[in-house]
């Protein structure tokens, strides 16, 4: 289980997180936001590798607050950065070799079936002995995945994992994911592919301008734009947003004109509606 | 604690194994082994006591040292994975602890490359490699992997930029370190990378290892401006780090650079020879450079075999860098041998040891130390012989035709001497020098002829003396 519990961070003048607070319990909780919206500093914040200015977290019942907690924390936590590099000259088990030891896991055996263990779960067993660099981009990323679920981590934090992907991949990925977590395991992942988060996430928080302003069931972020959506024929002109389908009629997202034509609301629906409606801040 | 010690001991066997696999490791540890049976085969057993000589070999394994711990040390930063290694529980004082600790495979590179070196230059060389040069080459090893770490440390960029330049000042401005200049032209015996080569090899090594030189201290200066620019640069102080790299490294370089095409002062041979210490033996006095004195007892093993055959008339050894004496009290004197510089190693052919031999042989029957012609002369089939008795040579060098050419060209031996001498070489020593005793008086006048000496030994010689040299006049007095 994830707490956060009023975390602010502010680089300069700018402030990136602004008293948030969440809770993420085992399963999958998606993060979504527009880019800036602070999902990265979030995360970074969440696996240690950035010290917040006020609030708390706390990682499978752990705060970072004696000697020690640290440790104890980033053991029971795995993290995969957006962006992140690999040795290019070591084998791919080499690699998940090492970050093994840097992870604790000092009893060779023990590692040794733990890197398997990862390799067979993230599908990586056919290119466990190539080199790094000659991985594609979907592989480098399912490595990113591997590494991060090495020691069967209790939070799994993971920052925009199919970013760069082709659907293919992105499906693949998913897959992967629900697979590779254990019933005990939280998985926290940002994206701003709403598709991602209908495909893979139990809860979904929605971050905006360093604010949360939603947390909860995929339901009810789409249930919130309930009679918002709607069909027509010509450009409307109060919606929020809007745009042409195939069949040449327009599909709008606001206050709908009366006698519009209304649409079965998406979860891409609800978070339009969510982040462009100041008022809708607090969530439900 | 104990997880943490376990963990940076799997670390640090981690990182050791695989820079024991590195190929950049690898070839500076050939390099070092290179150098180190290049120089031992060249100028052994000089080494034993060109102290600095066995640190100077290490200088390509530091070199790849340097680098290796700058790329290491660099190696999260570079390859974008230092948010995945941050992210573990593993800190980074751990992790540093443990890339530190690696350094032991270099070191152990250096001590492989160390001591088959010594056994190497031990076995056939008059002593042992001395406990400074050992230390003083794992501890370049040692300053080149910390170095190395703590630039990388600062930026993996400079690391990789400044590393040519250090490895050439390390070269450069080592100071004191011999890499095997060239006295006669002042120019270097390693493609120009090291033209300082202040008097350390005359020297012990121990006082000249910690001197410092203008060189050096300019090494020292432009190591401090590149470090300095390295970390205002990593601290975006770009104005800063370009005004340290300006007022520190360039005017060094542009320095050095002057300095380098200046002509080495190199040791003064004169008064080194005029102050040389001596030693009496057997009533023969041996004056040497300080760090040739294991080398006496090898003077004095062939200097005595020669004198259990003949007569001995030399009253003083003097060492000198070249065949002839000509500095030092003992200058102009007649019964003054030169002592060379380099001798044999063990178990090869004796040429330098003959040479020598040879050298006392022949101020026994008054030939000439200067060079001159003594084709056909009785006395140059004795120093052969006696030279090839002094320095058991098994006839490998006597027997040589153009062995004995090379070595003794200053009297320019002819066919018919050389053969009588091989001859003489397969008969009883005792015999042999008995009738050369007889003959003492003869055998000293340049007159006597190798057919009058072959005479006295009832040998035919297949050729005429002298005939088969066009132009070989007998000229020696």
């Amino acid at each position: 289980m994830l707490r956060v519990v009023d975390i602010t961070k502010a680089f300069g003048s700018r402030i990136a997180l602004d008293r948030v607070s969440l809770t993420a319990v085992p399963g999958v909780t998606a993060l979504l936001g527009p880019n800036g919206a602070g999902k990265t500093t979030l995360l970074r914040c969440i696996a240690t590798v950035l010290r917040p200015d006020a609030g708390r977290i706390e990682v499978a019942g752990t705060a970072p607050i004696r000697a020690g907690d640290l440790r104890r924390i980033r053991r029971r936590l795995g993290y995969m950065p957006q962006s992140f590099g690999l040795y290019p000259g070591f084998t791919v088990r080499r690699f998940l070799d090492h970050i093994a030891v840097l992870k604790g896991i000092h009893d060779g055996r023990e590692r040794t079936q733990e890197v398997t263990r990862v390799i067979e779960t993230t599908d990586l067993a056919d290119v466990a002995d190539v080199k790094n660099r000659r991985l594609s981009g979907g592989m480098r990323r399912r490595v990113g995945l591997a590494q991060a679920l090495l020691g069967r981590p209790a939070v799994v934090v993971l920052d925009e994992p199919t970013v760069g992907l082709d659907p293919e991949q992105r499906i693949r990925f998913r897959h992967l994911l629900t697979g590779a977590k254990g019933p005990e395991t939280t998985v926290l992942l940002s994206t701003h592919l709403v598709e991602d988060v209908a495909a893979v996430a139990d809860q979904v928080a929605v971050l905006s301008a360093g604010k949360v302003k939603f947390a909860g069931a995929p339901d009810s972020l789409v249930r919130l734009a309930d009679g918002k959506v709607w069909h027509s024929e010509t450009p409307p002109t109060d919606a929020i947003a809007f745009w042409q389908t195939g069949s040449g009629s327009y599909r709008a997202i606001g206050s709908p004109p009366p006698g519009a034509a209304f649409a079965e609301p998406t979860l891409e629906d609800g978070y339009l509606t969510l982040i462009s409606d100041d008022a809708g801040s607090d969530g439900h | 604690m104990a997880t943490e010690t376990r963990i940076l001991a799997t670390l640090v066997v981690h990182e050791t194994r695989r820079l024991l696999r590195s190929p950049v490791l690898v070839a500076g540890t050939v390099g070092s082994a290179y150098l180190v049976w290049r120089w031992a085969t060249r100028w052994a057993p000089v080494w034993p006591e060109m102290s600095a000589w066995m640190a100077g070999a290490l200088l390509p394994l530091a070199a790849v040292s340097w680098f290796t711990a700058a790329w290491l040390a660099a190696r999260d930063r570079r390859n974008g994975t230092a948010e995945i290694v941050e992210a573990t529980p593993t800190s980074g004082r751990l992790r540093e602890a443990a890339f530190m600790l690696s350094g032991i495979g270099p070191l152990v590179a250096a001590g492989a490359v160390l001591l088959a070196g010594g056994i190497f230059v031990a076995v056939d060389a008059v002593g042992a490699p001395r406990w400074w040069e050992i230390v003083g080459g794992v501890a370049m090893v040692a300053f080149a992997w910390v170095g190395g770490f703590a630039l990388g440390r600062l930026s993996s960029l400079l690391a990789a930029l400044a590393f040519p330049v250090l490895a050439h000042w390390t070269l450069v401005a080592s100071p004191d370190v011999e890499l095997g200049a060239a006295a006669e032209t002042g120019r270097l015996g390693l493609a120009g990378l090291a033209p300082w080569v202040p008097p350390s090899i005359f020297e012990p090594a121990e006082h000249t290892l910690l001197r410092p030189s203008a060189l050096h201290t300019l090494f020292l200066l432009a190591l401090t401006g590149t470090v300095a620019a390295s970390f205002l640069l990593r601290h975006e102080r770009r104005l800063w780090a370009v005004a340290a790299l300006g007022l520190l490294l360039v005017p060094t370089v542009l320095t050095a650079r002057r300095l380098i095409a200046q002509p080495t002062p190199f040791w003064d041979w004169t008064e080194a020879t005029a102050t040389q210490p001596c030693e009496e033996r057997a009533g023969t006095t041996y004056c040497f450079y300080p760090m040739y004195r294991p080398w006496v007892d090898d003077w004095v093993e062939t200097v005595e075999t020669i004198a259990a055959v003949a007569p001995l008339d030399l009253t003083a050894v003097v060492q000198q860098p070249g065949d002839e004496v000509v500095a030092g009290p003992f200058a102009g004197r007649d019964d003054v041998v030169a002592a060379p510089i380099r001798w044999d190693r063990r178990g090869r052919t004796p040429l330098r040891r003959f040479a020598f031999a040879a050298r006392v042989a022949a101020s026994v029957v008054g030939l000439d130390s200067q060079p001159c012609s003594a084709a056909g002369q009785g006395r140059l089939a004795f120093v052969l012989w006696a030279a090839s008795v002094a320095s058991e040579d098994q006839g490998a060098v006597v027997g040589s035709q153009d062995r004995v050419d090379d070595l003794l060209a200053r009297w320019r031996p002819d066919p018919a001497t050389i053969g009588l001498a091989a001859t003489l070489t397969t008969r009883d020593v005792e015999q042999v020098a008995a009738v050369f005793s007889t003959h003492l008086d003869d055998l000293r006048d340049p007159a006597t002829s190798t057919e009058q000496v072959a005479e006295w030994f009832d040998v035919t010689i297949p050729v005429a003396s002298g005939t088969e040299n066009v132009g070989l006049v007998s000229s020696c007095r």
